[in-house]
C-alpha cells in the first residue's frame, strides 16, 4: 500500500454503481442499409441491442441482420454484399 | 332679544309708533343672520373629519339650541294695541319665513357642506343599522346591533334617529336641505358604504356576500335616500328636477361592488388555496367583474400573493403547483377567455419552469389522485373539441396589456395544455419529461419500472408516440442492466474477491438525452474492477464492449480521518479527486488536472463538494488543502446524507441552468427551420414531408443540429394547427392569403 502511516486520510471503496454505454464493435457506425446508426434498431425495430443484432460479413462490412437478411432475400440469384458486391458470408 | 323688547317699549314712550314694525323686523333679521346662524355656522364648521359621537351629540344640540332661538323669535312681544290687526299679522308671517330669507352667503363656507357628509353617513349608519339588523347580524355574526352596539331588543338608535328628522326640519326652515343634500348625501353613502363593505368583507369568509350587501343597500342606503328626498319634495317640486336620479342610484349600487372587489381582492390567495370551498365567493366576484369590470384589481393581487407566498425556495413545488392549478381554474371561472390567467399567471410559469422538478411533480400527479383529476389529463388536446360559438366571449380589455396573445391562436385550454404551456411547446414538455427520466435512472436511486412505464403510455395517449420512443428503450435497458449485473457479478466472484461489488447501467445511447463524458483517470482499483467488467461484458454480449461514463453513477466510499470513519456516495469523477489527497496534501487544480488527465473546469466544478464536506479547504486561489484539524469533519459528518442530498442539488443547479439555455436554443432552432419552410414554400408553392427535411439538411442544419424526419413533421404539424400551413395529400403548402 502507498499509504504510509504519516498520510491522514485513508479511502477505501465499497461499491461502485457505473454508468456505462454499449457499442457494437464494428468497422463503422451506421448501417449501410437504412442509414441508422448500429447502436440504434433498424427502421423496423423499436429496441436495439439483443432485438436488432449486427452481423458481420467476411468481407468486413457490417450491417444489421434485419437490413442484410431483407437485402439478401430480395436478391434473386447471387447474395451479394451491397457494398462491395462479394458475395455475403456472415462471421458466426 | 330682551335688547330688542326694551328698544320697543322706548319707542312706545316716545310715540313713535310707525318705527315699531320696521325695527322688529330689522332687529330679529338682524338677530338671526349676525348671531343665531353664524354661532351655527361655527359649530359645524369646528366638527373634525372623522366625528365622535359626541361631536355629532355637539352639532345636534347646536341645531336644537338654534330651533330654540327661532321659535323665541316667534314669540316677540308685539304690542298689539299701536299696530293694526293686517300689519301684526303680516309680521307674524314675516318672522316665521325669515329663517328661509336671511343672507347666508358671507357665512356659510363650501366646508359647512362638507361636514354634512360626516353628519349624514353618521346617521345612514344609525338608519341602516334600524332597518337591517337581521341581515349586518348574519353578515357579521353577532347579535349586536351594528350602530350602538348593544343587544338588539335593547337598541336606542330610533330615538336617536329622531334628533336627524328634527335638523332634517331646521334645515328645510332655512331652506338649505335640498343644498346641503345635493352636496352630501351622495357622498355620505358613498362613505356609508365603503366603510360597511371594509366592515363586514375585511375577513375571509367563504359566504356569498353579495345578495346580502345589495339586500342592505334596498332596505338602508336607499329609502333613505327616498326620505331625503320626501323632504325636499316642496323646495324640489319648483324645479322639478330629481334629487338622485337612477344614474346617480346606479352608481351608488355599482360603489358596492367595486368596494366589494376592493375589499375581496385582498383574500385572492386564500380564495385560489381554499378552491372549491370558496366557489361563492367567486360567484360574487364574477358578478362584479361582469359589471364593473377592475380586473385589474385581481390580477394584480394574485401576481404579488403568489410572487410573496409561493415563488421562493421555501415553498414546496407540489404546492406551487397545486396553487397554479387552483388558480387556473379560479381565473378561468372568472374570465373563461384565460386572459385574467394569462395575466397573473405568467411569473408563475416562468418559476416553475425553472424548478427542475416540475414536470416530475406534474406527471406524477397524472396517475395518483393528486390535485389533478383524471378528466382534466385525459381530455382530447383541443383539436377535437370544436369551439361552441355561441359560449364565445369577447377578450376583455386587460388583454391589451398581453401584447403576445394577439400572435397567438385560440388554442384549446385545458388543464393537461396549461401545465405544458409551462414549457412553451408540447415538445419542450416531453423533451423534459425524457430528460427527466434519465435523470431519474441515473441517479442510482430506485426506481419502479412498472411505475415508470405507466407514465409514459399516459403521455404517449397525451402527446404521441414520437417524442417518447425513447423512454421505453430506457426503461429496457434498466431492466436489462440488472439482470446482465447479476450474471457478471457471478463471473467476477470467481476471478475477484468480492470486496468492491460493481453493478453498471447500461444504456443505449441513441435514445437517451446526451450522455456527457468527461475524460478522468480513474484510481487503479475502480479502473480494474470496471475493466473486468467490460471484458466480462463482452462474453455475454459478443461483438460489444462498454463505454463507462464517470459523471455519473456512484461510488460509495470510506474515509478515514484523524481517527473518524465517514461515509460518502459520490460519482467516479468526485471519487477520483478526493483520492488524490491520500498521497499528498495540498494541490493546485492545474496540478490535479494534469495528473488525472482532465479539464481543470471539471475538477473545479466538482471539488467544491468536498471543500462543503469540510475535508478540503481553498488555502489560495485554486490550491487546495486537506484539513488538520478533523473535528471539523466530523461534526459534518453527522449529516453526510443531507450533505449528499445538497451537493446533488448544488450539481443540478448547474443542470437545470444549461437546461435552460438548451429550452431556448431549441426555440430559436425551431424559428430558424420555420422560417426556412416558409421561404421555400414561398418559392415552390407545395412540398413533401421527405423533400422538406432533405432540403432543410442541406441548406438549414450543415451538418449540426439535424432533425429527423419526425422532428420536422412535429413542427410542420404544429404549423398546420396553428392554421400556418396548409397540408392536402401529403403535400405542405402555405394558406393562400399567405402567398402573395
Amino acid at each position: 500500500m502507498i499509504n504510509s502511516c504519516k498520510n491522514k486520510m485513508r479511502i477505501r471503496f465499497k461499491e461502485f454503481n457505473g454508468v456505462a454505454i454499449w457499442k457494437w464493435i464494428a468497422n463503422d457506425d451506421s448501417c449501410g442499409i437504412c442509414r441508422m446508426p448500429f447502436d440504434a434498431s433498424c427502421s423496423e425495430c423499436r429496441y436495439p441491442g439483443n432485438d436488432c443484432p449486427v452481423l458481420h460479413g467476411e468481407c468486413s462490412h457490417c450491417y444489421h441482420e434485419h437490413c442484410i437478411k431483407k437485402w439478401i432475400n430480395s436478391q434473386q440469384t447471387n447474395k451479394l454484399c451491397p457494398m462491395c458486391r462479394q458475395e455475403w458470408k456472415s462471421v458466426p | 332679544m330682551n335688547q330688542l323688547s326694551s328698544i320697543i317699549d322706548d319707542l312706545i314712550e316716545n310715540g313713535e309708533i310707525d318705527l315699531i314694525l320696521p325695527v322688529i323686523k330689522g332687529g330679529i333679521k338682524n338677530q338671526i343672520e349676525e348671531v343665531y346662524f353664524p354661532q351655527l355656522c361655527s359649530v359645524i364648521e369646528n366638527v373634525p373629519q372623522s366625528p365622535s359621537a359626541n361631536d355629532i351629540q355637539h352639532v345636534i344640540n347646536a341645531f336644537l339650541q338654534f330651533e330654540l332661538l327661532l321659535n323665541e323669535t316667534n314669540q316677540i312681544y308685539i304690542p298689539e294695541q299701536y299696530v293694526d290687526k293686517e300689519q301684526c299679522l303680516n309680521l307674524k308671517r314675516y318672522i316665521e319665513i325669515l329663517p328661509s330669507k336671511i343672507n347666508r352667503l358671507h357665512t356659510i363656507k363650501n366646508s359647512f357642506y362638507q361636514k354634512f357628509i360626516c353628519l349624514f353617513e353618521y346617521y345612514l349608519a344609525c338608519y341602516t343599522a334600524i332597518q337591517s339588523k337581521t341581515i349586518i347580524s348574519e353578515l357579521i355574526g353577532n347579535t349586536l346591533c351594528s350602530f350602538c352596539k348593544k343587544q338588539i331588543g335593547l337598541c336606542t338608535c330610533e330615538t336617536f334617529y329622531r334628533n336627524f328628522e328634527a335638523v332634517l326640519n331646521i334645515l328645510k326652515r332655512l331652506k338649505l336641505l335640498t343644498k346641503v343634500c345635493q352636496m352630501s348625501a351622495i357622498e355620505a353613502c358613498r362613505h356609508r358604504i365603503s366603510n360597511f363593505v371594509r366592515d363586514t368583507c375585511s375577513k375571509y369568509s367563504p359566504n356569498e356576500c353579495i345578495p346580502v350587501l345589495e339586500q342592505w343597500y334596498e332596505s338602508g342606503v336607499h329609502c333613505w335616500l327616498e326620505i331625503l328626498q320626501g323632504y325636499c319634495y316642496d323646495e324640489l317640486s319648483q324645479s322639478s328636477q330629481e334629487l338622485f336620479d337612477d344614474h346617480k342610484r346606479l352608481e351608488l349600487k355599482n360603489y358596492i361592488l367595486e368596494c366589494y372587489i376592493k375589499a375581496r381582492s385582498k383574500h385572492m390567495f386564500m380564495i385560489i388555496i381554499e378552491y372549491p370551498e370558496s366557489c361563492k365567493v367567486l360567484k360574487d366576484l364574477k358578478q362584479c367583474i361582469k359589471q364593473i369590470g377592475h380586473r385589474y384589481l385581481i390580477i394584480d393581487t394574485v401576481k404579488d400573493e403568489f410572487n410573496k407566498r409561493l415563488l421562493h425556495p421555501g415553498a414546496g413545488t407540489t404546492d406551487i403547483l397545486a396553487a397554479f392549478i387552483n388558480a387556473i381554474r379560479v381565473l378561468r371561472y372568472l374570465d373563461s377567455t384565460g386572459v385574467m390567467m394569462e395575466l397573473s399567471c405568467n411569473n408563475v410559469k416562468q418559476y416553475l419552469a425553472r424548478r427542475e422538478d416540475t414536470i416530475r411533480v406534474i406527471v406524477s400527479n397524472m396517475n395518483e389522485h393528486g390535485v389533478l383529476e383524471l378528466d382534466e389529463l385525459t381530455e382530447s388536446d383541443g383539436r377535437a373539441t370544436q369551439m361552441d360559438m355561441y359560449d364565445w366571449e369577447p377578450e376583455p380589455i386587460e388583454a391589451l396589456n398581453a401584447p403576445d396573445r394577439a400572435l397567438r391562436t385560440p388554442h384549446s385550454r385545458d388543464m393537461m395544455s396549461m401545465l405544458v404551456s409551462i414549457y412553451g411547446h408540447p415538445e419542450l414538455f416531453v423533451e423534459e419529461y425524457v430528460h427527466m427520466l434519465a435523470d431519474r435512472l441515473l441517479s442510482g436511486v430506485k426506481v419502479d419500472i412498472t411505475h415508470e412505464g405507466r407514465y409514459v403510455d399516459l403521455l404517449k395517449n397525451r402527446f404521441g408516440d414520437a417524442g417518447l420512443q425513447g423512454c421505453d428503450v430506457m426503461l429496457k435497458d434498466y431492466i436489462d442492466s440488472e439482470t446482465i449485473n447479476g450474471s457478471i457479478r457471478k463471473n467476477l466472484s470467481e476471478k475477484f474477491s468480492l470486496e468492491l461489488p460493481i453493478n453498471a447501467l447500461i444504456i443505449s445511447s441513441q435514445y437517451w438525452p446526451e450522455v456527457k463524458f468527461s475524460p478522468i483517470e480513474l484510481p487503479d482499483e475502480l479502473m480494474a474492477i470496471q475493466k473486468a467488467y467490460t471484458t466480462a461484458y463482452g462474453s455475454i454480449r459478443s461483438r460489444r464492449t462498454l463505454h463507462w461514463s464517470h459523471n455519473y453513477g456512484q461510488v460509495k466510499i470510506e474515509i478515514e480521518i484523524g481517527g473518524k470513519t465517514l461515509d460518502f456516495t459520490v460519482t467516479p469523477f468526485h471519487a477520483a479527486i478526493i483520492y488524490k489527497f491520500q498521497d499528498k496534501d495540498v494541490w493546485t487544480i492545474s496540478d490535479l488536472s494534469s495528473s488525472l488527465k482532465c479539464s481543470t473546469a471539471c475538477i473545479r466544478k466538482r471539488i467544491n463538494l468536498w471543500q462543503n464536506c469540510g475535508l478540503l479547504k481553498e488555502e489560495s486561489k485554486d490550491t487546495y488543502r486537506l484539513v488538520e484539524d478533523s473535528s471539523k469533519v466530523a461534526q459534518n459528518s453527522q449529516h453526510t446524507q443531507n450533505e449528499m442530498v445538497i451537493t446533488k442539488c448544488g450539481d443540478d443547479e448547474n443542470d437545470t441552468a444549461e437546461n435552460q439555455a438548451d429550452l431556448d436554443k431549441k426555440e430559436h432552432e425551431q424559428t430558424i427551420i420555420c422560417n426556412f419552410i416558409f421561404g421555400m414554400l414561398r418559392t415552390m408553392t407545395s412540398l413533401t414531408l421527405e423533400r422538406i427535411c432533405s432540403l432543410l439538411s442541406i441548406y438549414a442544419f450543415h451538418g449540426k443540429n439535424e432533425k429527423t424526419l419526425i422532428e420536422v413533421r412535429n413542427i410542420l404539424d404544429q404549423k398546420v394547427t396553428a392554421n400556418q400551413l396548409q397540408y392536402k395529400n401529403g403535400l405542405y403548402t402555405l394558406p393562400s392569403s399567405n402567398q402573395e
